[in-house]
């Protein structure tokens, strides 16, 4: 069976692969959450090629896309953009700041001050922005994919449990095998294959694979799976902070992308398991004697999955 | 019940049938296992169970109070170790309640509150449900662990535990493997278990040895069996202890004075005694470990009550001469020596035992060389008085009778030594300048001049019963009725040859004012010692058991009058709760439950493509993807594809019907 949506998928996980070598998993959990419309947060540390990632997705889409450098002097305008008087006019006239994009790379997310990563909140969360008082729509297709380090501490802001939650996935890409890293070394002899990349599909090709992925069917069974799933987290051991129905909404859309990636019209508990880390765990806050102890978010929400009796 | 059928029942008939409680055991195996037969169960609530194990725990405390109080009183000795292995033995029974209470409950589980307070604070403060606990099995270990106190110890004991446990683990083995491989590898494991107990049991004895050697070096005992300090060339006053150190019982026939002896010691080098050659050798006690014989036999004789204090449980018993058999005396070893010495240990803070004693004397060894020895100081002074008395050329009993006159005739009893320089030893003195001196004096000069009469002689050391109190109504024996005194092997046995002037009692006595108050305090703490020992008062125990009677009925009652139900109650009301699920009907659980006989079950959280890569039935993909699409996809199958399913399964489970007859073969 394929469907032209899933064509969609194919080629523009064929295209990222050109220059991401080894790093399938990865790649369907990101196309996983842009089919889904969610936000990504890569976590990793430097080198591994995050920011790549970003951009050889933005590439390989006929959209916009824009970058912005988190710094800790970055205030909101610059983000979100600020009216300009005009001399000779006598005017304000409003300039539109990065966000006004369809993919937007935040990179180093966690160095800017808690105040510039809240104005990612209402665009990420509503799809606009109030500036001045005024609200302006953002493009119908707004992806944001931001990246942070968590090997650096000092001069870094822990992004605020409100702000983790409006991604959808958090995921980490990891070191590749030693195969796949001699690959990338050979390819990058004369010059970025990233700079060859060409766009593969257009934004239209992408809005109908998102509807698409929303009509995927998912039966009434696994959507309380899902809510068992999700509920569990709220009652482990040595959790502050569950995860919210927010996370049950964006564990089940994401699951349709997938099984849409895999080119099934309906989702399957496979789908459910494999991206219950990645949407749920880093909406979760585990107190601070089971962190001491060295309990992960992570480990809880893989232990929750062996514990929860899956439909079969 | 979970268990396996009649494992419970198997496993409380062990136990009866290890304890000697045969008819409970029936009684107990046929209640549970009854649970199988009959079709009502008894709705019960976490509060209802928590009342049941309230009453099992008091049933466990009642228990250890009768036990405790009972074991002592019925035949006067403190039970407190035996009683603890009652309990032990009792414990199944005294849990009978509680695990009645599950089988027959239709929840078929315990709430964990019935076993914790806090649980129970919680709960009613959250109103949480709490978790629950299955204790079938926790019962079939305890039954075993119960039958083991019964210490019966036969390869039965051994044989059963292995045909329970493979009882039990026979429903939990692993279906992969043929019941072939199974019974031999239980085998071998019950073989290596009863190598390694063997070896544990060897390791242990090893291990007590060493550090009972280590730690008797480095801890002095009061009465030292091997050596006895003697006061002998002491200036001043002699300091003696008005403590009421033993109580004292005679039986019928029993003349007063009495005396009891601790030690006896063979080789003196002043000022003080040693025993040589006196290791000691463990006594073995009778079957119901509170009799100790010395000498094999039963013989009717005279008898005597002794209560002792054992500091830390351990010390010397105080005997009458002749003592043949200790009765009654709860300690867990026992040791005696050549010398007649008997001590004891890991006993109570107070014992109680009666010593029989007559004729003769089992516990001391035949005399030897040792015994006649004269020590190279003292040998002069000594051979002179024997000469005077003309020892040499007497008999043994006249020896004696010489001996005890000559004390009598020219010798005074004083605890008082006035300071002067010394001509000589102190035993010089003793019979050359002053002629007075204390009961060690007269013993030791007793020995040395049988001794150089040829007469085998030996120094003992002990107490003398002689105060009567009729504060207590029996005698008393204090800190300064410590005496000493020889024993001598005249015509063939030991005899004792007291040559201290008896006025020795009335001259030790410093009565205070105060006295009659501290024997009242000390009566006051040997009463509260008994008690806490466990001797028992009057048996106020023996009616504890009786109190438990109604509190049983009543809770009985309580239960019998809940409402009962019939066995399909619960899952009736659990029903209409289960939401149906689409495609239940799918053929592929067929293949699924085929495959978990074979061992390969799913596990619960494991979806099934993640389950068939696993167990490399790769094959069953389409299967599966239809069954998926049966299952979670709302638009379901069409006919043909369930018709697909359908065959789909009937082929695979042929399939695998046909090869599984090859495999066998």
């Amino acid at each position: 069976m394929s469907l032209p949506e899933q064509e969609v998928f194919r080629k523009l996980a064929r295209n990222i692969e050109t220059v991401m070598k080894g790093q399938a998993g990865a790649l369907r959990k990101l196309l996983a959450a842009f089919a889904s419309g969610g936000h990504v947060l890569l976590e990793d540390y430097p080198g591994t090629g995050k920011t790549t990632l970003a951009k050889a997705l933005a590439r390989s889409i006929g959209a916009t896309f824009k970058r912005v450098q988190f710094t800790p002097d970055l205030l909101p305008s610059d983000i979100l953009g600020m009216s300009v008087f005009d001399q000779r006019d006598h005017a304000f006239h409003f300039h539109p700041g990065p966000i006004f994009t369809n993919i937007l790379l935040a990179d180093e997310i966690n160095r800017a001050s808690p105040r510039t990563q809240s104005a990612l909140l209402e665009a990420m969360a509503e799809g606009q922005v109030s500036i001045e008082g005024q609200s302006y729509r953002l493009e119908e297709l707004f992806f944001v994919i931001a990246t942070q380090n968590p090997v650096e501490f000092r001069g870094t802001y822990p992004l605020p449990e409100a702000q983790m939650d409006r991604f959808a996935l958090q995921f980490s890409l990891g070191y590749v095998a030693p195969e796949e890293e001699v690959a990338i070394l050979a390819a990058q002899v004369e010059r970025h294959p990233i700079d060859a990349l060409a766009p593969c599909v257009s934004r239209d090709d992408v809005l109908a694979m998102r509807r698409r992925a929303a009509s995927v069917r998912m039966s009434d069974e696994l959507k309380r799976y899902v809510v068992d799933l999700v509920g569990a987290t709220r009652a482990a051991p040595g959790v502050q902070l569950g995860a919210s129905p927010r996370a049950s909404l964006a564990l089940m859309k994401a699951a349709q992308a997938l099984a849409l990636l895999d080119g099934r019209e309906f989702v399957t508990p496979e789908d459910v398991q494999e991206l219950a880390v990645p949407v749920v765990a880093h909406r979760m806050v585990v107190d601070p004697q089971a962190r001491f102890a060295g309990v992960t978010t992570a480990a809880l929400v893989e232990e929750i999955v062996k514990k929860v009796p899956v439909p079969a | 019940m979970s268990t396996p059928p009649f494992l419970l029942g198997a496993a409380v008939l062990f136990w009866g049938w290890q304890t000697g409680l045969l008819l409970f055991g029936l009684a107990v195996a046929v209640l549970l296992e009854g649970s199988r037969v009959v079709t009502w169960r008894l709705e019960l609530e976490p509060r209802d169970f928590n009342r049941v194990a309230d009453l099992c725990a008091l049933l466990f405390l009642g228990g250890a109070v009768y036990l405790f109080a009972t074991t002592g009183t019925a035949r006067g000795v403190p039970g407190g170790p035996r009683a603890i292995t009652l309990l032990f033995q009792w414990l199944p029974l005294l849990l009978v309640p509680l695990v009645g209470c599950q089988v027959y409950s239709t929840s078929r589980r315990i709430p964990l509150t019935a076993f914790f307070w806090a649980l129970r604070r919680q709960a009613a403060r959250t109103g949480a449900a709490p978790g629950t606990v299955d204790v079938t099995h926790i019962y079939v270990a305890l039954c075993v662990l119960a039958a083991s106190a019964a210490n019966v110890r036969t390869l039965a004991f051994y044989a059963g535990l292995c045909a329970l446990a493979g009882w039990a683990l026979w429903p939990a083995r692993s279906r992969r493997f043929s019941p072939l491989a199974w019974a031999p590898l239980l085998l071998v494991a019950a073989v290596l278990g009863w190598a390694g107990h063997l070896g544990l049991h060897r390791l242990q004895a090893a291990l007590e040895q060493t550090v009972f050697e280590y730690v008797f070096n480095l801890v002095r005992r009061d009465t030292d069996p091997f050596r006895a300090s003697t006061a002998l060339g002491h200036l001043g006053r002699l300091k003696l202890s008005e403590r009421i150190v033993l109580r004292v019982e005679p039986g019928p026939g029993v003349r007063v004075p009495l005396l009891l002896r601790e030690a006896s010691y063979d080789v003196y080098s002043t000022p003080a005694w040693f025993a040589s050659g006196a290791g000691f050798t463990p006594v073995q006690p009778e079957a119901d470990g509170e009799t100790w014989k010395f000498e094999p036999g039963e013989r009717v004789d005279r008898a005597v009550r002794v209560a002792a204090y054992l500091h830390r449980g351990r010390g010397v018993l105080t005997l009458p001469a002749g003592a043949f058999q200790v009765d009654r005396l709860a300690v867990v070893g026992m040791g005696r020596n050549r010398l007649g010495a008997v001590k004891v240990e890991e006993g109570l803070g107070l014992v109680t035992y009666t010593a029989r004693f007559g004729a003769g004397a089992p516990l001391d060894g035949p005399p030897g060389e040792s015994d006649l020895r004269l020590p190279a100081r003292d040998a002069p002074v000594i051979r002179r008085v024997a000469a005077e008395l003309e020892l040499g050329t007497r008999a043994p009993e006249d020896a004696v009778r010489a001996v005890t006159d000559y004390f009598r005739r020219g010798f005074r009893y004083t605890t008082w030594r006035p300071e002067r320089t010394p001509a000589g030893t102190p035993l010089e003195e003793f019979f050359l300048e002053t002629r007075k001196g204390h009961c060690e004096y007269f013993a030791t000069g007793t020995v040395l001049l049988l001794r150089a009469a040829g007469v085998p002689a030996r120094y003992a050391v002990g107490f003398a019963v002689e105060e009567w109190s009729r504060l207590e109504q029996r005698y008393v024996v204090r800190g300064r009725h410590a005496h000493a005194w020889a024993v001598a092997w005249v015509g063939g046995a030991w005899r004792e040859v007291d040559t201290t002037p008896a006025v020795w009692v009335d001259e030790d006595s410093t009565a205070s004012v105060l006295g009659p108050l501290g024997d009242l305090w000390a009566w006051g703490g040997f009463l509260f010692a008994r008690w806490r020992w466990s001797e028992g008062g009057d048996g106020v125990g023996q009616y504890v058991g009786w109190l438990l009677i109604p509190l049983v009925l009543l809770l009985a009652w309580r239960l019998w009058a809940r409402r009962r139900a019939g066995p399909g109650a619960r899952a009736a009301a659990a029903a209409p709760a289960a939401t149906r699920r689409p495609g239940e009907d799918s053929e592929f659980y067929r293949i699924e439950r085929r495959l978990a006989e074979g061992g390969l079950a799913r596990r619960p959280s494991e979806p099934v493509t993640a389950w068939i890569a696993r167990i490399r039935e790769e094959a069953l993909a389409p299967l599966v993807h239809l069954h998926y699409r049966y299952r979670f996809d709302p638009a379901g199958l069409d006919a043909r594809e369930r018709e697909a399913l359908r065959a789909g399964a009937e082929t695979w489970l042929a399939g695998r019907a046909a090869a599984a007859p090859a495999e066998e073969r």
